[in-house]
């Protein structure tokens, strides 16, 4: 615990040289390639059309078992999760990225994990904000208090985020099919647990699986947020399973990454 | 501790696990009874010694004999497997070639992020950049990326970083031997500043010549150990005579 804070007291000492890896790892990953910047919102958009379009002409589906318009239930679901799972790809490669550093530099290897989660979020809170604005000009859903559970849904995805983060990256360096693995458990929890379907077609003790699922916890939660009106402690269960899991993961993986930064100059 | 020492390593060791192949490495990872898969390489053993203020130190050694492993320990990037030191200031690591430049980026790019990461402000990763560029004569190359640097004027830039941040402790490793002899008297005029400057040096390098003209003492590492450290036309002599006689 002790070791905790200490990490966490020299992420705030450092937040300047954060910053500095933050700016540069969102131009690389972003701004190196000719179209630049436009890139990182014109994949997340032709992926959420092609669902819509998808959903809409395909299925049929129009709104939701509540009553909501589809379009806005969608893509509420679909960003966060977007977000997520990208930052766990990435992120896993962080370390190995990040070789040219360690290898010749001494830096707070604690932060690398966490830059790639910040450079993902800039990315991210752009898109929401354009949705926020798209739900009051084109929908009519206009703010309400409950808005402001989105900073709260943001913290909670960061720490569940670092943790994962710091887990897979550290594990990368050594075994290099983490980032493989990932890549499938990343396309399970997305057909498997629902995202882009509503959590009403689960019958019986499937529902559980949502229940268990802590990244179910997240998108459902930009919904409460934005849409359903719906405070984040109405459901304890939720809380209770999310939390756990999520200081379950935080804990392993900043041990994990402890444990393992001393032996990472010596395999890269 | 002595006010005038700088660096002191107590005892340090560094052991490498060395695997015959990633399988053996899961296997030791999963062995329910901890059986060991790896052979260890002791790269150093038991190593100790103090640097004073304004010493230049010599490193010298065949390949594989440690110095890189204990250069890279005093510059915090490699982690020492037992033992401890302590390198008091601001310290300047030029390690091989490439060391901490991302290939994508311009010269000027790796300049401003490595001068940001050690905590410069705006305006003096301004002056920085602007000396380095000075200082490196690699004129517009300045502006392309590393990647298509030779490794002259990769180590060019590299050196010109490490010296324009003005370290109290610059470490060198075997660096210094692909600069042209225009750049090398540069760099060794440079060398002399941070000498007269009473600044701490320690410079890794096969060619005796450099180490007996520079340096005020030097280390001859052999195996791991401490051969012998002292005065050094005495130590390079007999670290001459032990090359020979192999």
């Amino acid at each position: 615990m002790k070791r905790l804070l200490n990490i966490i007291n020299k992420l705030i000492s450092e937040r300047y040289i954060f910053l500095t890896l933050v700016k540069r790892d969102f131009e690389s990953r972003y701004l190196s390639s000719i179209i630049g910047l436009p890139w990182a919102f014109i994949q997340p958009i032709t992926y959420v059309i092609v669902v819509w379009f998808a959903f809409t002409y395909g299925l049929k589906v129009n709104t939701t078992s509540t009553g909501l318009a589809f379009f806005p239930w969608l893509i509420l679901g679909l960003l966060p999760w977007m977000f997520i799972s990208q930052t766990m790809i990435v992120s896993s490669m962080a370390i190995n990225e990040y070789s040219f550093l360690i290898k010749k530099t001494s830096i707070n290897l604690n932060l690398i994990p966490i830059v790639k989660i910040f450079s993902g979020l800039i990315i991210h809170l752009t898109l929401i904000g354009v949705v926020m604005l798209l739900m009051i000009l084109l929908y009519g859903i206009y703010p309400s208090i409950y808005w402001i559970q989105f900073i709260y849904y943001l913290f909670a995805l960061f720490v569940l985020l670092s943790g994962i983060a710091w887990l897979v990256s550290s594990i990368n360096v050594f075994i290099k099919d983490m980032a493989h693995v990932l890549n499938i458990i990343v396309t399970i929890l997305f057909w498997a647990t629902p995202i882009i379907w509503p959590y009403s077609m689960l019958h019986g003790n499937f529902k559980y699986i949502a229940l268990f699922n802590p990244f179910f916890y997240i998108t459902e939660g930009y919904r409460y947020t934005f849409l359903e009106k719906h405070w984040f402690f109405e459901f304890p269960e939720m809380n209770l399973f999310f939390w756990s899991f999520t200081l379950f993961i935080f804990i392993l993986g900043a041990y994990t990454f402890q444990k393992l930064k001393p032996y990472f100059a010596d395999v890269l | 501790m002595d006010r005038d020492i700088v660096i002191s390593v107590k005892n340090i060791s560094k052991t490498y696990r060395l695997y015959h192949s990633k399988r053996d490495f899961i296997m030791e990872l999963i062995h329910p009874f901890r059986k060991k898969f790896h052979q260890d390489y002791l790269a150093l053993k038991e190593i100790s010694f103090s640097v004073k203020k304004g010493e230049v130190i010599g490193i010298i050694g065949g390949n594989g004999s440690g110095k890189s492993t204990l250069l890279k320990i005093l510059a915090s990037v490699v982690t020492p497997t037992k033992g401890e030191f302590e390198c008091k200031g601001n310290v300047a690591a030029l390690l091989e070639l490439g060391g901490g430049f991302n290939k994508e980026l311009t010269g000027v790019q790796n300049i401003q992020f490595l001068a940001a990461l050690k905590g410069y402000s705006k305006n003096e990763i301004k002056r920085i950049t602007h000396e380095v560029i000075d200082f490196s004569e690699i004129g517009s190359y300045a502006y392309q990326p590393v990647k298509k640097y030779s490794s002259g004027m990769f180590m060019r830039l590299a050196f010109s970083l490490s010296v324009v941040i003005n370290p109290d402790i610059l470490i060198l490793d075997e660096i210094l031997s692909v600069g042209d002899m225009a750049f090398n008297k540069k760099s060794f005029n440079k060398i002399q500043e941070f000498k007269n400057a009473n600044k701490t040096i320690l410079l890794c390098s096969h060619s005796l010549n450099t180490i007996k003209n520079f340096c005020s003492r030097v280390i001859w590492i052999n195996k791991g150990n401490i051969q012998d450290d002292g005065d050094p036309e005495t130590v390079t002599d007999n670290y001459a005579s032990y090359m020979n006689s192999k």
